[in-house]
């Protein structure tokens, strides 16, 4: 699979498309494309092992009124892509006929050119059982090697044309003791590095060990916490679901809608931004609207921007900030704090160190209230120091407690989070986000 | 375009021990109306091509959206290297056992062409009921959305295997959110399968949005659900993610033999449990069930291509079998069925649920509320989460109606619960009738890595359980 000749093809194909459109028509073409090897290991022994080379474009094809849009596969076939191109703009000429002028259509406008980079070192198919393999030889791991090129290619009627192609690859394993205590770890890059990957596999076998003393079981109540940068990831990240979105906020479904009001509010330490400049994710949407490269959402307790897509700006007169339709971040980042690394166990004296959690959803999303579960390194701590791991708990917490006047401290030091999210396709970006320390953090079961 | 898949598969034949080529295509058609306007529309056509080898006792896919002999070939060359490398550092050994020879062909028994009157008739379906729910009091927001799915999956081997599946699926729902003088509250209803498709313009269920409309309002004003340890009733429309949570991913044998530990999850079921763990009371009886032909999950064959029968899973309470490849039956001496599911041409099949129901009982609706003192009747999941061994869950709901003395009492809003998995199945006290039996399922069941998202039917009556820990919301 050439990604060059994909780019080229993708070109021709959308000056073809442009000119069969009629007076009044517009559309937009968004192409995205990977070649990406999925390695699956159980007991540090290859599982399964799949290369999938797959690209599909997007249509959104609207004759000034009503919009239609239709995805279909996208290959290195040129003259098959453009019957494809051809039948489905015409089909969807015909859908257009019978339905209803949409009020909210937002019109296809110029967006801009640009175009980025970022071509990295990956092992092939056959290096890759070796190189991954190997040193996890010694422990019971198991998890995913995911690498691979990614395209995604967006030009519109106007003018619009953007481009964004990038190499990576991402680890996430977990390394198990004989009592099926587990760590858990998960980090991503543009080249291979043995020795890199080694003296991670060294650190998690380090914690593993802490693993093995004996398990304390905590009765449900509220406690102090740690949580690692990944779990205050997994948990602030909620906020991308029935939080963020101006249009959810506007139809009753926001757990913001209070911060909004300014009934309730967060902590000043806690800051909250859209953050493009991390560079793991394409700028533009998928209107081929470029956004800012940071956009502050909650700035030191307070609402400072919904994200706010330009149909909902249509919609309910406000200014767009180019957010995509679904209003879902892309590239979030939390402000880093004081903390020091080196001071989290001090500074959280007696309570439980989080390194992860698990299947968050809303137990009330009015009140911000957030259910899951406790996973992988968890330890209680006393004093100071680590004594041994928990047996997991859940927990049931409002976001406005633990990031409002329970949150006691911001780490300095933050990190950055790959996205392994791969339905359907995989997906582009990840986050940043430090660890924090919370009082009262409610545990229940 | 069709590819010839016979012809391409003895072309490759002699490349390795095994090859199997799966073609999958699909056809979506999505719509979705929002306060009286028609806020999204359109589809997606998506197609290509699985190619699985057996070399040296290792497995390995590739996979493409290309119709060309000349890429199929290259893909073929190239997974059969990689499957030779990875068989330096194979978990187990594969043979051609775990590849039987199947022929023939399915399509399920309902089909409809998604042609452009179709089309119409849902847009102005699914406006005419989001124009009705949005006209009522107190209604802040309302939705009305429709997919439609054609799909086809071909499989062929190299040890004779030609089968093809013809699937015509449907998820439809709709809701209104009602703000009254607290916080706002959403009620919806859902209907997914393989059966007629429910909202066509002559089939609108009309009561069933009227329904959801007034009990939208009377949420908006109702008390929160008390905090109490009590009996609860569990519509169907909640059961199926219980079952699906606390029944169906922990008897997947891929996480009973550790290979989803890292992210799907353990399970707390261990291989000695089969045959002799009484996973709940005697009136629980789950099925594997392919047979049902208006669910969604129901098929002739799974993407391996092993034949799918109706299996019991728990019988009596008792745990019998679980859910799972040959290969996973293989590696860990257990029972399985037919359920190894790839969600597409591009991701390699793995151990899911597909129907997974729970039996009817003999109890009416009506005979169930009698029996209780103090409890709670459920509606419409909302909310769910369960631990990695899928022990410690908690649900919520859209709609609660106490129970006092044997009679439904006043509604309240925000019911959840939460229990442990196999102490909760042993509290159930009795099974809803044939009468309350619904069929449903999850449209959206995500596991794997890569990630896989599967379409899983479920059907079942309401159930009451005793001593469950009941409690509400914020405010």
């Amino acid at each position: 699979m050439s990604f060059t000749k994909l780019k080229d093809n993708f070109k021709s194909f959308a000056d073809l498309l442009f000119k069969e459109l009629k007076e009044g028509e517009s559309l937009t073409l968004h192409l995205g494309a990977e070649k990406t090897l999925f390695n699956r290991f159980s007991q540090s022994k290859l599982r399964q092992t799949t290369d999938v080379n797959q690209g599909d474009v997007q249509l959104s094809f609207n004759d000034g009124s009503k919009k239609v849009g239709h995805e279909i596969n996208f290959t290195e076939d040129l003259e098959l892509n453009i019957i494809n191109g051809k039948k489905t703009l015409q089909f969807a000429r015909e859908e257009l006929a019978f339905l209803p002028n949409d009020p909210y259509l937002v019109p296809v406008a110029m967006g801009g050119e640009s175009c980025k980079e970022s071509l990295g070192n990956l092992l092939d198919g056959e290096q890759s059982f070796k190189e991954l393999l190997t040193p996890l030889a010694t422990s019971d791991s198991v998890g995913i090697y995911t690498s691979g090129k990614q395209l995604d290619c967006l030009a519109d009627s106007k003018g619009t044309y953007h481009s964004f192609e990038t190499d990576s690859f991402y680890v996430d394993y977990s390394l198990f003791s004989p009592t099926q205590k587990a760590v858990k770890d998960s980090f991503g890059m543009k080249k291979w590095d043995s020795s890199f990957f080694e003296k991670r596999i060294k650190q998690k076998q380090r914690e593993l060990e802490l693993m093995g003393k004996t398990e304390k079981v905590l009765a449900p109540g509220a406690y102090r916490v740690y949580l690692s940068p990944r779990a205050t990831n997994d948990l602030v990240s909620m906020l991308g679901w029935y939080g963020l979105s101006y249009a959810d906020f506007k139809q009753g479904q926001s757990c913001l809608a209070d911060l909004e009001d300014n009934k309730k509010s967060f902590s000043e330490k806690f800051s909250l931004t859209e953050d493009f400049s991390l560079g793991l994710t394409p700028q533009y949407n998928s209107l081929g609207e470029v956004s800012s490269e940071t956009t502050p959402l909650i700035d030191k307790g307070q609402l400072s921007s919904f994200l706010i897509s330009s149909r909902s700006s249509k919609e309910y007169s406000v200014d767009s900030n180019f957010a995509d339709e679904g209003e879902s971040p892309r590239s979030l980042s939390m402000n880093s704090g004081e903390l020091k690394e080196e001071d989290i166990l001090k500074e959280l004296g007696t309570g439980i160190y989080i390194s992860d959690v698990w299947y968050l959803n809303w137990s009330d999303v009015a009140g911000a209230r957030v259910t899951g579960m406790t996973r992988y390194a968890c330890f209680w701590v006393e004093d100071g120091k680590m004594v041994g791991p928990i047996k997991h708990m859940r927990f049931d917490e409002s976001l406005y407690n633990c990031l409002g006047d329970s949150l006691i401290a911001v780490t300095k030091e933050q990190e950055i989070i790959p996205s392994t999210d791969s339905y359907g396709s995989r997906s582009f970006g990840g986050s940043r986000f430090p660890g924090i320390i919370c009082d009262n953090f409610h545990f229940t079961l | 375009m069709k590819r010839d898949l016979q012809k391409w598969c003895q072309q490759l034949a002699g490349h390795a021990d095994w090859i199997g080529l799966r073609e999958y295509s699909e056809k979506v058609h999505e719509a979705v109306s929002r306060d009286g306007i028609l806020d999204g529309y359109g589809g997606n056509s998506d197609s290509g091509i699985m190619v699985e080898v057996l070399i040296d006792g290792q497995f390995a896919y590739g996979a493409t959206d290309s119709y060309s002999f000349f890429e199929i070939e290259q893909i073929t060359k190239d997974t059969v290297a990689r499957a030779k490398a990875a068989a330096k550092f194979k978990l187990f050994e594969a043979d051609l056992s775990l590849r039987p020879k199947v022929t023939g062909n399915y399509s399920s028994l309902f089909s409809m062409p998604l042609d452009l009157s179709v089309k119409k008739e849902i847009v102005d379906s699914l406006l005419h009921i989001t124009n009705i729910l949005k006209a009522g009091k107190n209604i802040i927001s309302s939705q009305a959305y429709s997919t439609l799915v054609e799909s086809e999956m071909h499989f062929v081997s190299s040890n004779g295997s030609d089968f093809t599946q013809v699937k015509h699926m449907h998820a439809q729902d709709f809701f209104a959110i009602a703000q009254g003088k607290s916080t706002p509250q959403k009620r919806s209803f859902n209907r997914l399968g393989q059966g007629p498709v429910p909202f066509l313009k002559k089939d609108i269920p009309l009561a069933e949005v009227e329904r959801v409309l007034r009990e939208a309002q009377v949420l908006a004003d109702a008390k929160n659900c008390p905090e109490q340890n009590m009996s609860v009733i569990i519509a169907p429309d909640q059961l199926v993610l219980q079952v699906h949570e606390s029944i169906g991913h922990p008897l997947e044998l891929d996480r009973i033999i550790g290979d989803e530990r890292n992210y799907a999850g353990w399970s707390f079921i261990k291989p000695t449990d089969f045959g002799e763990l009484q996973y709940g009371s005697e009136l629980l009886n789950i099925t594997f069930d392919p047979t049902v032909e208006t669910e969604i999950a129901s098929y002739a064959i799974d993407d391996t291509g092993v034949s799918a029968t109706k299996e019991y899973l728990i019988k009596d309470g008792k745990l019998l079998r679980g859910l799972g490849s040959l290969e996973s039956q293989t590696r860990s001496g257990l029972k399985g069925v037919a359920s190894t599911r790839a969600t597409s041409w591009n991701r390699a099949p793995i151990d899911r649920m597909a129907n997974i129901n729970l039996e009817a009982g003999e109890s009416s609706f009506s005979d169930m509320v009698s029996q209780v003192e103090n409890g709670i009747l459920m509606h419409s999941n909302r909310s769910w989460s369960i631990d990695d061994y899928r022990n410690k869950f908690q649900f919520g709901c859209e709609y609660g109606q106490l129970i006092k003395d044997g009679e439904l009492k006043e509604v309240v809003k925000n019911p959840n619960y939460r229990g442990v998995t196999t102490p909760f199945w042993h509290n159930l006290a009795a099974v809803g009738d044939s009468d309350s039996f619904e069929v449903s399922g999850s449209y959206y069941c995500g596991k794997g890595e890569p990630n896989q998202i599967i379409r899983v039917g479920h059907a079942m009556p309401s159930c009451l359980f005793n001593d469950i820990d009941v409690f509400g919301g914020e405010q």
